[in-house]
């Protein structure tokens, strides 16, 4: 099928208006009478507040509102669990917890106020190593526990959090059928998203009460909800409105400072503006959890994997936030894009008191692929099997079943190994102290629901609203193309609604690599039901049957009769004043295969729905310094099978993006913890890597056909970080001889590790 | 946040308001120290005078085969400039690795010897130049020689009122070399875990006659490495002459640990890094007939 928007390398919408800097970003909006709001934060990992006074702060001239914990509806909120309040209340459970939150006439006179807010706290012994909180005598961060509402059959006792196991086949059987058996343990730290633009929202209420808020967000629906239940409003009183966003990468999902806008505006009357720190981002939002993952590998003498058992242990921080689809997530994706018959896979999300960890691109599956990925390499190493060959031998096929017994369509990952086997000359010889490595993806597309319309102009061109947010990733273009494409206008014709609750129908978020796959076929299906009608009236108008028409090129021509045709604008015309009123498409989405097949055993599983499979396969040569223990990334090469790439330019600059951020998590970042207080917390100690870092990186795009996308087209978003840090590894495997487990791989642990 | 800004046209200006004001006065140069500071409210303050605009201080020559470096030339003039690049190359490597491209246009190689830091980026090449501070206050003016200059972490040695105007290295003769490496995990934008600079001047015959060793980030200041130095002088070049004069400077030092590293590797750093820069630092002596 010729397309002629979509598979085009079509430049961002936006692009202009961001490189000449007139793109507004939260911080750069202001508004009469505002205030500046700040939060104070526990400096404690684990205590009881015995009393919080705030006098002395409130006399301060230019103090406009204080609240606490006593100041909100006393109730818990959590995407998954309902754990967490607010603001502290009666205890604080990591370092950087708000306590309590100002707004003040400007920047200067919150902080002062902070300063006079007196806590008294009463120290409590803290748990901040998950293998330790796991014990029965640990100190325990949730009294209540039970008490919390969950939104998914939870299992969940002492500090654990939440407890999902998924097994099929039969574990024993198949160890004892294997020639050998392998295990390894391996580890991640905490990392932060690190997008350039901090966390920043602004609250103003209207003369009816009604709340409207801007933010820096991945969703002004979540964002609404989740004010609406926080604050005991009803969701028609709240109005989010997105700004452009600088990076989210998971951040910037579930609220960060908007609840506290809000507060502060009520109880101020006047707007309120809060902006993070770079400081108050790395030490108090949500990163990537920290990991220790086990993981037992039967496996044949030709490499085929035949039995495979994961632990994964994820620490979740104070708070569960995401935790437990993050730990399901990363355990439905642990087994890699491989075919293995037998395995049991036990996730657990635990709390400590550390920091609550949240979204990052990858969604818990980087850590079981630093895992499982690593492994992989020591089998194929052990077993004498060439890395890319052995994940060729056991790579899924279409029509195969993946972990949970889920159908696939297109499964891309063997033409991926190719692609990049290929594009690197995989066999051709190395130079002294360099080696390369090879890691896979497999990540899902979908989750939950998305919804658009797609009104046609009186002028026949048209305006697409989704609740996609765009920040920064591009999905406005490719909204914009998919719409275009369906209705047969071309890109310029088409306008993307900017997201504000009021005007942009409801979807989930910009979150699970979902918005070309589920918000586009939510925007496709709705495009092709104004097509319909366009036809409609065109045959009503043209006194033909509807099915001998075709739209295309902003004309409804007949299919036998070419010279029998009306353009979309008469059509506009006569629809706004004549017959039948605005043509408005609309199309509400859900993916709806089964994700578990009966036979497998799955408890505590925190998802319903789950997706479309894309697949990557990366292949990077490294550099190591034996004597320094420096690893220089010096060639790197990304395979992705996205399904059609509805805008190859853009696939292509998240596949970089993602492989720029998989060299920090492999080579630097790391959110040090020291007795229970983030020490990273400057861009200066929490090292992301420059320009300078990073290779040139080709990515190469491998095009399936997803029967269930739009256009065939599946997604990208966050496999290209995935794969990156085990194939670093492999690599400095293959360079010097030495296996690191974990992460990131300082030169201090390539040292060590070379000096066994 | 606010504070008053000053802007003098001239070193007479500005050592009188230095004198004038007192402490609370604080000199600005490309303000990349001095400005996150007062960002991060480590310091307060409350007047700053920036020296970028006189005129005296933005000489970048030689003179009497001296090379100059006045207190505004900044880190990407120096990298830029042909004398530094032919005779002053541990120079031009160290100002070369400070920060970022956008940090070097701005930040100056007077303001980073003041600001003390003890991974600071010039150092360890100006302390084997042996350059002169030239400091200046409203009553006189004196040179300070480099390796008197650091007095602790973030703590220079100049007298309140003072104000560094220039630097001087001595000319370089034929048949010498220099080189710097700077040891971190990143390859920009980052500080050094370890940095060494290494002089050497060799005779006819090859043979070395004055060998220096600087080294950043393993002591509460930049430190030249004395013991190791004596090692190499009178050698001539060999495998063993350099891994010894690496081994003695790893013993030289006080390193810590941080969070950027243990104090372990630092020193086995400091061994290997050493090793590498004074053979370079030596190649470079060899060929070179300036
Ligand atoms: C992003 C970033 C990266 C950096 N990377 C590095 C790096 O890799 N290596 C490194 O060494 N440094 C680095 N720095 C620190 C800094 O850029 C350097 O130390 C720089 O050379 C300082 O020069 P400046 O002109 O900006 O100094 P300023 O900030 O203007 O001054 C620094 C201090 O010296 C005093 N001072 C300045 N000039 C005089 C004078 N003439 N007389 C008396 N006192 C004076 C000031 O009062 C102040 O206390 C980095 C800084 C940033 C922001």
């Amino acid at each position: 099928m010729g397309f002629s928007v979509v598979g085009q390398n079509l430049p961002r919408l936006e692009g202009k208006e961001k490189v000449t800097g007139q793109a507004k970003y939260i911080d750069d909006l202001n508004f009469p009478n505002m205030l500046h709001g700040k939060l104070l934060r526990s400096p404690y990992p684990h205590a009881r507040i015995v009393a919080i006074d705030t006098a002395a702060a409130k006399a301060l001239p230019g103090v406009k509102a204080i609240i606490t914990a006593e100041d909100l509806p006393d109730r818990r909120h959590g995407p998954f669990v309902q754990d967490t309040p607010l603001l502290a209340r009666g205890k604080v459970n990591y370092v950087g917890e708000p306590v309590a939150a100002v707004a003040a006439v400007s920047l200067e006179v919150a902080e002062r106020a902070l300063s006079l807010i007196k806590v008294n706290y009463e120290r409590l012994s803290e748990v901040l190593d998950p293998l330790i909180a796991m014990e029965s005598d640990a100190p325990v961060v949730h009294e209540n526990l039970d008490a919390y509402p969950a939104v998914f059959p939870v299992q969940r006792h002492g500090n654990i959090c939440s407890l999902i196991t998924i097994e099929d086949g039969d574990i024993e059987q198949g160890f004892k059928t294997a020639d050998f058996v392998f295990e390894d343990t391996f580890t991640t730290p905490m990392a932060h998203q690190c997008h350039l633009e901090t966390n920043g929202a602004i609250a103003a209420i209207d003369a009816q009460g009604r709340v409207t808020v801007w933010a820096s967000t991945q969703s002004v629906h979540l964002n609404q909800i989740r004010i609406a239940e926080t604050l005991d409003m009803p969701m028609s009183k709240v109005r989010v409105i997105q700004t452009r966003v600088g990076g989210g990468f998971g951040a910037k999902v579930e609220l960060t400072v908007q609840p506290y806008c809000v507060a502060l505006a009520r109880l101020s009357k006047r707007p309120v503006k809060i902006i993070l720190t770079r400081e108050e981002e790395l030490v108090a939002t949500r990163p990537r959890h920290s990991s220790i993952v086990t993981v037992k590998t039967g496996v044949k003498k030709d490499g085929t994997l035949v039995a495979r058992q994961i632990k994964l242990i994820y620490d979740t921080g104070a708070y569960a936030d995401d935790g437990p689809g993050i730990v399901g997530f990363g355990s439905l994706m642990a087994n890699g894009p491989y075919r293995i018959p037998n395995y049991k896979i036990e996730g657990y999300c635990v709390y400590t008191n550390k920091v609550a960890t949240g979204a990052y691109r990858g969604f818990g599956n980087p850590q079981a692929a630093w895992a499982c990925e690593s492994q992989l390499d020591i089998i194929s190493r052990e077993l004498g099997i060439d890395p890319l060959e052995i994940r060729l031998r056991n790579a899924l096929d279409p029509g195969d079943k993946t972990v949970g017994g889920q159908n696939l369509f297109s499964v891309g990952i063997k033409e991926c190994l190719k692609a990049i086997k290929e594009g690197m000359d995989w066999e051709s010889p190395k130079s002294k102290n360099r080696g390369r490595g090879v890691a896979c993806v497999h990540h899902l597309s979908g989750l939950l629901a998305s919804s658009a319309y797609v009104r046609i102009n009186q002028d026949g061109t048209a305006h697409v609203a989704v609740g996609a947010a765009d920040i920064g990733q591009g999905s406005d273009t490719t909204m914009a193309q998919i719409a275009a494409e369906e209705l047969g206008l071309s890109i310029e014709d088409v306008a993307v609604v900017s997201q504000d609750t009021d005007s942009t129908p409801y979807n989930w978020a910009t979150t699970a690599t979902r918005l070309t796959y589920m918000a586009g076929n939510a925007v496709r299906r709705a495009a092709a039901d104004a097509k319909q009608q366009l036809i409609n009236l065109a045959a009503e108008v043209l006194g033909l049957p509807a099915d001998k028409l075709s739209a295309r090129n902003k004309v409804v021509v007949s299919v036998d009769e070419p010279q029998k045709r009306i353009s979309y604008a008469e059509l506009g015309v006569i629809s706004h004043w004549v017959k039948g009123g605005q043509i408005i498409g609309n199309n509400s989405w859900m993916f709806n295969e089964q994700p578990f097949s009966i036979d497998v055993k799955v408890t505590g599983f925190p998802f319903r729905v789950l997706g479309a499979y894309n697949y990557g396969a990366h292949a990077v040569e490294v550099e190591v310094d034996h004597e320094t223990g420096l690893v220089r990334v010096v060639n790197a090469l990304t395979a992705h099978d996205v399904g059609k790439a509805i805008n190859p330019l853009s696939v292509e600059g998240q596949s970089q993006g993602g492989f720029t951020q998989g060299v920090g998590y492999a080579l630097f970042e790391d959110l040090k913890v020291k007795d229970g207080k983030i020490i990273s917390n400057t861009l200066l100690d929490y090292k992301i890597p420059t320009a300078v870092d990073v290779p040139a990186i080709k990515s190469l795009i491998v095009e399936t056909n997803e029967q269930t996308g739009p256009f065939g087209a599946k997604g990208i978003g966050e496999a290209p970080l995935v794969p990156v840090a085990p194939a670093i590894a492999n690599a400095v495997y293959d360079a010097i001889g030495v296996r690191v487990k974990d992460l990131p791989l300082t030169p201090e642990r390539i040292l060590d590790a070379l000096k066994v | 946040m606010g504070f008053e800004y000053f802007r003098p046209g001239s070193v007479e200006e500005a050592v009188s308001l230095l004198f004038e004001h007192g402490p609370q006065m604080n000199v600005l140069a490309g303000g990349t120290d001095l400005l996150v500071k007062i960002k991060h409210k480590a310091i307060h303050v409350s007047k700053v005078m920036d020296i970028t605009g006189i005129d005296d201080l933005r000489i970048l020559n030689e003179d009497n085969q001296d090379l100059i470096i006045g207190a505004a030339i900044t880190q990407n003039e120096i990298v830029r400039h042909p004398i530094v690049a032919q005779k002053y190359t541990a120079l031009k490597e160290g100002a070369g690795q400070l920060g970022s491209r956008q940090v070097r246009n701005l930040a100056t190689v007077v303001g980073n010897i003041c600001n003390a830091s003890p991974s600071a980026e010039t150092a360890p090449a100006l302390l084997v130049y042996e350059a002169k501070v030239t400091a200046v206050s409203c009553r006189d003016s004196r040179e300070i020689a480099i390796k008197d200059f650091f007095a602790g972490p973030g703590k220079n040695s100049l007298a309140p009122g003072e104000l560094v105007t220039k630097l001087s290295l001595p000319a370089e003769p034929a048949r010498s070399g220099s080189a710097y490496i700077k040891l971190s995990p990143r390859r920009a934008m980052d500080t050094a875990v370890v940095g060494v600079a290494a002089y050497v001047r060799l005779d006819s015959a090859g043979k070395c006659t004055i060998c220096r060793i600087a080294m950043g980030a393993v002591a509460p200041t930049p430190v030249r490495a004395f013991q190791a130095e004596q090692a190499v002088i009178g050698a001539e070049l060999t495998r063993e002459v350099l891994a010894e004069a690496g081994r003695i400077a790893a013993e030289e030092v006080r390193p810590i640990s941080d969070i950027r590293a243990s104090a372990d590797y630092r020193r086995q750093m400091v061994e290997v890094i050493t090793r590498r820069v004074l053979e370079t630092a030596w190649r470079r002596a060899e060929g070179s007939n300036k």
